[in-house]
C-alpha cells in the first residue's frame, strides 16, 4: 500500500534518515517509537512528501511517486496528521472540518467529524485556535474519519490529551483499522504503541534498529534497554 | 486566607462570550510544594493558569502571598515573584539557549522603569550570569548552552522554557503542560529537577499535567476540573481512588500507578 | 440637503471605487499575509495599458478594459503567487519593504512608459445624465457603483462559503497543512492574487479619468484605500467596501468646505490616513492580529566574524568618510547629505535591524527636526540647536509609540506610514510648520562655515550617533528588543513591561532622526517643503535599508552606509532622469530579491544551483533553518 524503500532523507545540509524502509500495508497497525531526535519526525514528512526523498524511493500502490509533489500524495489517500499543529486557527471548527474533507465529503464532513468527537459539538463556530490544547488535537484527529483516507500517519498521537481521550483515541484507531485502512503512528509512550502495533519499527539515529512484531520486541530486551531504557520502566511498571 | 498559603484563588469565574470556561473555582497552592492541577480536555485548566496570570477578564479574587492581586495585569503580577510557562512553548526562537535563559532574569532586573530598562549595572549582570548558571546547571543542558533554540528538539525547548522560568527566580510557578513531547525518561529527568527546585528554594508551584506518572510522583495535593467546575480535590493517593475522577478523566488506564511522594 | 446631494454622489462613486481597490488588497492579505504596497501601483499600470489600447491605439473600451484588467491579472496572478509564497515566510520587515520596493519600481516603470508629467486621461464611460430628485447623476457614476457592489459581494460570498474561500482563509495560516489536506497552495494562491490584482486593475481605469494618468498620483491614491481597509478591521470584505464608501463620502464633503475653512485645508487629502491612523488606535487588538504570523521567520540569526573583523570593517569606513572631501570635489555637498542621511538611516536601523520593526514616518522626524532647528538657530548656540531639535521631536516619537505598543509588524508600518502623510498633507502647508515660505533660513556655524569644514562637522554627529546605536544594540536594551521580536507575551511574564520599551525605542529613534534632519538644512542653508519628500524618501530609506543589510557581513555601519550612498550619491552622479528611473526599478527589485535570499532562493544561491545541478528549487519547501541568511546583526 505505502512503501519507502532505503529512504535518504534530511534538512538543508544535514542528513537524518540514512536509507530506512518501512512498510504499512492495508488494514494494518505500525507503530514507530525510538528516543527524542530519533528522526520519526522527518520519517513521517517523508512519507507524505514534506520532505524530497534524496535517494532510495516512495511507493504508493505499487506506483514509484517518490517525485509526486505533497497534495498530490494527500490526494492518493495519505492522511497525515502532523505533530502539534494540525487545525488550521483562525478557521471555525466547522470549516476546518469541512476543508479536511476536500471537495467529496464536505457535506457529511461535519456530522462525520462530531460522530468521532462529540466533545466538538459545543465548539463547531469557535475558532479552532482558542480551542483548548486537547480539543484542537481531537479536531486535528478528526481529520481521519473525515477525509476518507487509505492510509494514516500520525505523528505524537496522544500530545496534550487526557489518558481517557487517549484510551478512546485508540480504541478508535483500531476500529479504523479493522476497517482495512492502514495506520502508523508515532508515540512518546511505547506502551501504547506497543499494545496497538502489530508491526514495531524502532529508530534510532535515524536508522532502523529493529522492524517486527512487538511481542518480539519485547523479548528482545537487551535490545529495547539499549535504546528505550527509561520507556521500558513504564511498559513494566503498567 | 493567611499568609504563607502562596497563591489563592477565590470565586475565579471565567466566560468566553456565553461559555462558561471557568465556573465559582476556588482553589490554593502552597509555597513548597507542588500543587496539581487535572482535568480533562477543555476542562478550562489553561484559562485557569491564564487568569492567575491576569491575561483575561475573570471574576474572583486572586492572592499571592496574601497580596490581593486581582485587579494587576500580567507584568505587575509577575512583579509580585510569580511566572509562568505556556502550554504552547514562547522561546526566544533565534537567541541562543543562554541568551534564552539569561533573559529569564535579565527581563526582571529591567522591569518596568526606562532607566533600567536601557542600561544594566554590573552588579544586575553579575546577578543575571550566576542565575544563568544555576538554572542551567539544574536543568542539565549546559552543553546545550550556545545552541540556537529553533533547532532543537521538541523535549530540548521545554527544558529550555523551564531553565528561563527558573532563571527568573520566582516565587511561584506556574507550569502548563511541561512535559509533553518530553519522552519518558526526559520525564523523570524534569520531575527530579522540578522536585529540587522546589525543595531548595521553597518556592510554590502550581502544576497542570496530563502525564499522571509526572503528577503522581511530584504533587501532594491536587484539583480536579471537570467542564469549568472543581469536581474533586484531595491528595494524590484519594485522587486515584476517586471514582469519580477515573470516570472523568483517569479512565481505565493508569489505575495502578503507584502513589507518588505524597505517602 | 441638496447642496449636500452632488458631493454625496460623488464621494459614492469615488468611495467605490476605493471600496473595489480596498477589497482586492484584502483579499490578498488574507491569503498570503501579505499587505501589498504595489497594490495602487499596480492599479496605475492598468490604467496605463488601458490608456495604450484605449487612447493611443483605438481600441473600443470594454475590450481595452478586459485585456487590461485580465491581461493584468494573469501575469501579477502567476508572478505574485510566487513573491507572495516567499514573502509569508520572511520577517515582516523584509516583506513590507519587498512590495513598498515593487511599488517603487512599477512607479518608475509608469515614469520611463509615459514620462513623469501626467497625461489627460479621457473619461471612456457613458457621459449621459438623468435626474435623481433634484440632482443629476451620471450613468458613469451609476456603473461605477453598481461594478464595485457587484465584485465586492460575490468575491466576500465565495471567501465565505466556498471551499476555494475556505482554502484561500486557510492557506495564509499553515500552507503545508493546506497541501496535506490535497489542495495544492500554488492554485490556491495564484487565484487570489489574480482576483487582487483584477480589483485594483478596475479601480485604477475607474479613476483615471479623474485624475489623470500620473503614476505617483494614481500609487497615492489607491493606497488611501488603506483606510477602507482599516475600516474593515483588514479582514471583512463588506465593511472594506463600506469603508471606501465612508471615506469617498467624507472626503468630498471636505473638499466642499476646505475652500471656505481654513482649518481644513489639506483635508481632502489626508482624511483617509487620519481614518487609518485612527482605526489602528481604536480597534480592539484582537481583530488585528497579524496574519501568518504563526508561519514566519520573526527576526533573524546573528552576524559571524569577531572583534577582529569588526574593528577592521570600522576602519574602513572611517577612512572612507574622511578621504571624501579630497577626492570628491565639487559633490562634497552630496556626501555631506550623505552622512546626514546616514544619522537617519543608523536612527532607522534601531528599529528595522535590531528589533523588526517598520518606521515609515522617519523622514517626517527629519522634517520636524529641520523646522525645530530653523526656529532656534540665532537664539540659542549652534550645536545646542541641534541638541535641542532632537529633544523636540522625542515626544513625536512617544507619539508614535502609541501605535507601536498595540500593533506590530504591518500594521506598525501602516500606522507609521498613515502618520507621515498626515503630517505632511494637513500640517506642512500652516504657518507653524513650513507655511507659504518657499525657504527657511538654517545657517551653518560661524566655527564650521566652510563646505569641508561643515562636512566633518556632520561626519563627527555621525561618529557620535554609531557609538551610541552601537551601544543600546550591544546593551540591555538590544537584548530585550530582540527577545521581543521573538516572544513579547513571554517578556510580559518574566516581568517586564514591554510598553516602556516601545516608548523608549521609538523616543530615541526619533530624536536621532531629528537630529539627522536639523544637519540637513545648513547643507544648503534654506530648507522648504520639497527639501523633505517625506512619504517616498521615508519608504525609499526602509528599503534601502533592507537592501544594504542583505550582505550580513556588513554590520550596521555598513549596512547605512550603502543606503545612504545609494539615496543620495548615486542619484547626483545620474544626471539622465531615464537612468534614475531605472535606479528604482533596480532598487525595488532588489528589495525582492533579498526577501528570496532570506529564504534561501536568491541570486547568488540559484546561480551556485545552476553550476551544481540536483537539488531543485520549491518556495512551497521549508529551507533549511540552519543555513538562514542573516539580516540582523547581533553582538557577540
Ligand atoms: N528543520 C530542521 N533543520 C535542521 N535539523 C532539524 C530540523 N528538524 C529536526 N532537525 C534535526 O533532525 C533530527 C531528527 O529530528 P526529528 O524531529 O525527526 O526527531 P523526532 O524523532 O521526531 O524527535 P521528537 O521525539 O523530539 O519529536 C534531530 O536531531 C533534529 O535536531
Ligand atoms: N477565546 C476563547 N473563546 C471561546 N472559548 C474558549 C476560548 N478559549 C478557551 N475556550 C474554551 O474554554 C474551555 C477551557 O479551555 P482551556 O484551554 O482552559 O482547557 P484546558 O483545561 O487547558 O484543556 P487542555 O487540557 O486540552 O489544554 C474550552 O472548552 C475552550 O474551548
Ligand atoms: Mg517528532
Ligand atoms: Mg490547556
Amino acid at each position: 500500500m505505502l512503501e519507502l524503500r532505503e529512504a535518504v532523507a534530511g534538512y538543508g545540509d544535514s542528513t537524518v534518515l540514512r536509507g530506512v524502509s518501512i512498510e504499512v500495508s492495508a488494514g494494518q497497525a505500525v507503530s514507530v517509537v525510538g528516543p527524542n531526535g530519533a528522526g520519526k519526525t522527518t520519517l513521517i514528512r517523508t512519507i507524505c512528501g514534506l520532505l524530497p526523498v534524496r535517494s532510495g524511493a516512495r511507493i504508493i500502490d505499487g506506483v514509484d511517486a517518490t517525485a509526486q509533489s505533497v497534495h498530490a500524495i494527500a490526494r492518493a489517500g495519505v492522511c497525515h496528521i502532523p505533530e502539534g499543529r494540525g487545525v488550521f486557527p483562525g478557521l471555525s471548527v466547522r470549516d476546518n472540518m469541512m476543508l479536511f474533507a476536500g471537495s467529496d465529503g464536505k457535506r457529511t464532513a461535519v456530522e462525520r467529524g462530531l460522530s468521532a468527537f462529540p466533545q466538538l459539538t459545543k465548539h463547531l463556530n469557535q475558532r479552532a485556535g482558542s480551542l483548548s490544547g486537547g480539543q484542537q488535537q481531537m479536531l486535528a484527529l478528526s481529520r481521519v474519519v473525515v477525509s476518507n483516507p487509505s492510509v494514516v500517519l500520525i505523528d505524537e498521537a496522544s500530545l496534550g490529551l487526557a489518558p481517557v481521550i487517549v484510551d478512546e483515541i485508540y480504541d478508535f484507531l483500531g476500529r479504523i483499522v479493522s476497517e482495512g485502512i492502514g495506520v502508523l503512528v508515532v508515540e512518546q509512550y511505547v506502551t501504547h504503541a506497543l499494545r496497538f502495533a502489530s508491526h514495531v519499527y524502532v529508530l534510532q539515529r535515524g536508522a532502523l534498529v529493529y522492524s517486527g512484531a512487538p511481542n518480539e520486541l519485547g523479548s528482545q530486551e537487551q535490545l529495547f534497554e539499549r535504546y528505550l531504557e527509561g520507556d521500558l520502566e513504564q511498559s513494566r511498571s503498567t | 486566607m493567611t499568609t504563607d498559603t502562596g497563591l489563592t484563588v477565590e470565586n475565579l469565574t471565567v466566560r468566553y462570550g456565553g461559555h462558561v470556561a471557568v465556573s465559582n473555582v476556588s482553589l490554593s497552592a502552597p509555597a513548597g510544594s507542588v500543587t496539581g492541577l487535572i482535568g480533562p480536555n477543555g476542562a478550562g485548566k489553561t484559562t485557569t493558569l491564564n487568569a492567575c496570570f491576569g491575561v483575561v477578564k475573570s471574576a474572583g479574587e486572586q492572592h499571592l502571598f496574601g497580596v490581593n492581586m486581582t485587579r494587576k495585569g500580567a507584568v505587575g503580577r509577575s512583579r509580585l515573584g510569580m511566572t509562568r510557562t505556556f502550554q504552547r512553548m514562547r522561546l526566544f526562537d533565534t537567541l541562543t539557549v543562554e541568551e534564552n535563559v539569561s533573559m529569564g532574569r535579565e527581563a526582571k532586573a529591567a522591569g518596568t522603569t526606562w532607566l533600567t530598562q536601557f542600561v544594566s549595572s554590573p552588579a544586575s549582570r553579575r546577578q543575571c550570569e550566576a542565575a544563568t548558571r544555576d538554572a542551567l546547571n539544574a536543568c542539565g543542558i549546559e552543553e546545550l548552552r550556545d545552541r540556537t533554540v529553533r533547532n532543537l528538539s521538541t523535549g530540548q525547548r521545554r527544558l529550555v522554557e523551564f531553565a528561563r522560568a527558573i532563571a527568573n527566580e520566582p516565587r511561584f510557578l506556574l507550569l502548563d503542560e511541561p512535559s509533553s513531547g518530553l519522552d519518558v525518561r526526559e520525564t523523570e529527568g524534569f520531575g527530579t529537577v522540578l522536585e529540587s527546585i522546589v525543595r531548595d528554594r521553597g518556592i510554590g508551584v502550581l502544576l497542570v499535567e496530563h502525564d499522571m506518572s509526572l503528577v503522581s510522583r511530584v504533587c501532594r495535593y491536587v484539583y480536579v476540573l471537570d467542564f469549568g467546575i472543581k469536581i474533586f480535590e484531595g491528595t494524590m493517593s484519594e485522587t486515584l481512588t476517586s471514582p469519580l475522577v477515573r470516570a472523568a478523566y483517569l479512565g481505565q488506564e493508569l489505575t495502578d500507578v503507584p502513589a507518588g511522594s505524597d505517602a | 440637503m441638496t447642496t449636500f446631494l452632488p458631493f454625496i454622489i460623488l464621494g459614492l462613486t469615488s468611495g467605490a471605487v476605493y471600496g473595489v481597490a480596498a477589497s482586492g488588497l484584502v483579499l490578498a492579505y488574507r491569503t498570503s499575509g501579505v499587505i501589498n504596497f504595489a497594490h495602487g501601483s499596480t492599479a496605475a499600470v492598468a490604467a496605463g495599458i488601458f490608456y495604450w489600447l484605449h487612447d493611443e491605439h483605438g481600441m473600443a473600451w470594454p475590450f481595452a478594459a478586459l485585456i487590461a484588467v485580465l491581461g493584468l491579472a494573469l501575469v501579477a496572478g502567476a508572478v505574485m503567487e510566487r513573491i507572495a509564497a516567499v514573502l509569508a515566510r520572511v520577517p515582516t520587515t523584509l516583506s513590507v519593504a519587498a512590495t513598498v520596493g515593487l511599488s517603487i519600481a512599477l512607479t518608475a516603470v509608469i515614469v520611463i512608459w509615459y514620462g513623469p508629467a501626467p497625461l489627460q486621461f479621457p473619461s471612456f464611460l457613458p457621459s449621459s445624465t438623468f435626474k435623481l430628485g433634484s440632482v443629476l447623476v451620471g450613468y458613469d457614476q451609476v456603473i461605477t457603483v453598481a461594478i464595485g457592489i457587484v465584485a465586492v459581494a460575490s468575491m466576500s460570498l465565495m471567501l465565505r462559503y466556498s471551499q476555494r474561500g475556505r482554502a484561500m482563509r486557510a492557506i495564509v495560516e499553515d500552507p503545508e497543512l493546506l497541501s496535506l489536506t490535497g489542495l495544492s497552495g500554488y492554485s490556491v494562491r495564484s487565484l487570489a492574487w489574480f482576483i487582487s490584482t483584477a480589483f485594483a486593475a478596475i479601480s485604477g481605469i475607474l479613476i483615471a479619468p479623474s485624475l489623470g494618468l500620473d503614476g505617483t498620483l494614481l500609487t497615492l491614491l489607491v493606497i488611501q484605500s488603506f483606510g477602507a481597509a482599516a475600516i474593515g478591521a483588514f479582514s471583512n470584505l463588506p465593511m472594506t467596501f463600506i469603508g471606501g464608501l465612508v471615506i469617498g463620502v467624507l472626503s468630498a464633503l471636505s473638499t466642499k468646505y476646505s475652500g471656505t475653512n481654513d482649518w481644513l485645508q489639506g483635508m481632502p487629502q489626508g482624511l483617509p490616513f487620519i481614518v487609518l491612523f485612527v482605526m489602528l488606535i481604536v480597534l480592539p487588538r484582537r481583530l488585528l492580529v497579524e496574519l501568518g504570523s504563526a508561519v514566519q521567520e520573526r527576526t533573524i540569526g546573528r552576524v559571524t566574524g569577531g572583534r577582529a573583523a569588526r574593528s577592521s570593517k570600522a576602519a574602513v569606513a572611517a577612512i572612507l568618510l574622511l578621504i571624501v572631501p579630497s577626492v570628491v570635489g565639487a559633490h562634497l555637498a552630496v556626501y555631506t547629505l550623505a552622512a546626514a542621511y546616514l544619522i537617519i538611516l543608523l536612527s532607522l536601523s534601531l528599529l528595522v535591524r535590531t528589533s523588526n520593526q517598520i518606521s515609515l514616518c522617519h523622514m517626517t522626524f527629519a522634517a520636524i527636526g529641520a523646522l525645530a532647528f530653523h526656529h532656534l538657530t540665532g537664539s540659542v548656540p549652534w550645536v545646542l540647536a541641534v541638541l535641542i531639535s532632537g529633544l523636540i521631536v522625542l515626544p513625536v516619537g512617544l507619539l508614535i509609540s502609541i501605535p507601536a505598543i498595540r500593533l506590530s509588524g504591518v500594521y506598525l508600518a501602516l500606522a507609521t506610514l498613515g502618520f507621515g502623510i498626515l503630517v505632511e498633507q494637513l500640517f506642512y502647508a500652516r504657518s507653524f510648520m513650513f507655511g507659504d515660505a518657499l525657504s527657511l533660513a538654517t545657517p551653518r556655524p560661524s566655527f564650521a562655515s566652510g563646505p569641508k569644514a561643515y562636512y566633518y562637522l556632520v561626519v563627527g554627529f555621525v561618529v557620535i550617533t554609531y557609538i551610541a546605536v552601537r551601544a543600546i544594540e550591544q546593551g540591555r536594551l538590544g537584548r530585550i528588543l530582540r527577545a521581543r521580536a521573538d516572544a513579547p507575551e513571554a517578556l510580559t511574564a518574566l516581568g517586564l513591561n514591554i510598553r516602556s520599551t516601545s516608548m523608549i525605542v521609538f523616543a530615541i529613534s526619533a530624536a536621532m532622526a531629528g537630529m539627522g534632519g536639523a544637519l540637513i538644512g545648513p547643507i544648503f542653508g534654506v530648507i522648504g517643503q520639497s527639501t523633505f519628500q517625506t512619504v517616498p524618501t521615508s519608504m525609499l530609506l526602509v528599503v534601502l535599508l533592507v537592501l544594504g543589510s542583505r550582505n550580513r557581513s556588513a554590520g550596521t555601519l555598513g549596512a547605512c552606509m550603502i543606503a545612504a550612498a545609494a539615496l543620495v550619491v548615486v542619484p547626483d552622479y545620474i544626471t539622465s532622469g531615464t537612468l534614475q528611473s531605472w535606479l528604482n526599478v533596480l532598487f525595488g527589485a532588489g528589495a525582492i530579491e533579498v526577501a528570496f535570499a532570506y529564504r534561501g532562493y536568491g541570486l547568488s544561491s540559484r546561480i551556485k544551483r545552476l553550476r551544481s545541478p540536483g537539488s531543485p528549487i520549491a518556495p512551497d519547501q521549508p529551507s533549511s533553518r540552519l543555513s538562514v541568511p542573516i539580516l540582523i546583526e547581533a553582538p557577540k
